[in-house]
């Protein structure tokens, strides 16, 4: 697999998956940089800190059982496992990997936002409480 | 990584859903 459209983006919240409800997913992996300038040195110095990602996703708000609005409101305050791969339905591999991580739901739009001619809709961004886990083997 | 944990499957239970056929992961202090 080369470059592909990114229409079909896998993503799975506690084991459920809410992949038909996303217009927009975004991981981002980053750790903090911790000061490490000492004497004698011409530039600042900086080394590896704490990982410090964020999984931000745009759903479409649905409330029938165990869709968005009821799995995210069910681990509402809980850090809970997010699993992400980027072509859904293509085995997962070295052009197909599986970023596991696990996220705090820190923060929910219960009804949505948007006015009478929108669908209901969620912009969350959650922030991850482990290192984001690669891999190329497993299954989704 | 771990997965399912157990914060995963009381979500699921709450939704009435069953777990996934996995066995659960135990917190470090358990093991």
């Amino acid at each position: 697999m080369a470059i592909y459209l990114d229409n079909n983006v896998g993503l799975k919240i506690a084991t459920v998956d809410l992949s038909a409800y996303i217009q927009s997913i975004t991981l981002t992996q980053t750790f903090d940089e911790v000061e490490t300038t000492v004497m004698g040195a011409t530039a600042h110095q900086f080394s590896k800190g704490l990982e410090s990602s964020t999984l931000a996703v745009d759903f479409l708000n649905d409330w029938d059982a165990a869709k968005v609005g009821q799995t995210l409101q069910a681990a509402y305050g809980t850090s809970v496992t997010a699993v992400i791969i980027p072509v859904k339905g293509t085995a997962v591999g070295t052009t197909n990997p599986l970023y596991t991580v696990s996220i705090l739901i820190n923060n929910l739009t219960p009804v949505g936002s948007g006015g009478p001619a929108d669908y209901a809709s969620s912009s969350l961004t959650f922030t991850c409480t482990s290192t984001v886990a690669y891999a190329t083997t497993g299954t989704w | 990584m771990p997965y399912p944990t157990e914060a995963d499957l009381e979500v699921l239970k709450k939704l009435g859903l069953a777990a996934p056929d996995v066995t659960p992961t135990k917190k470090k202090d358990e093991e």
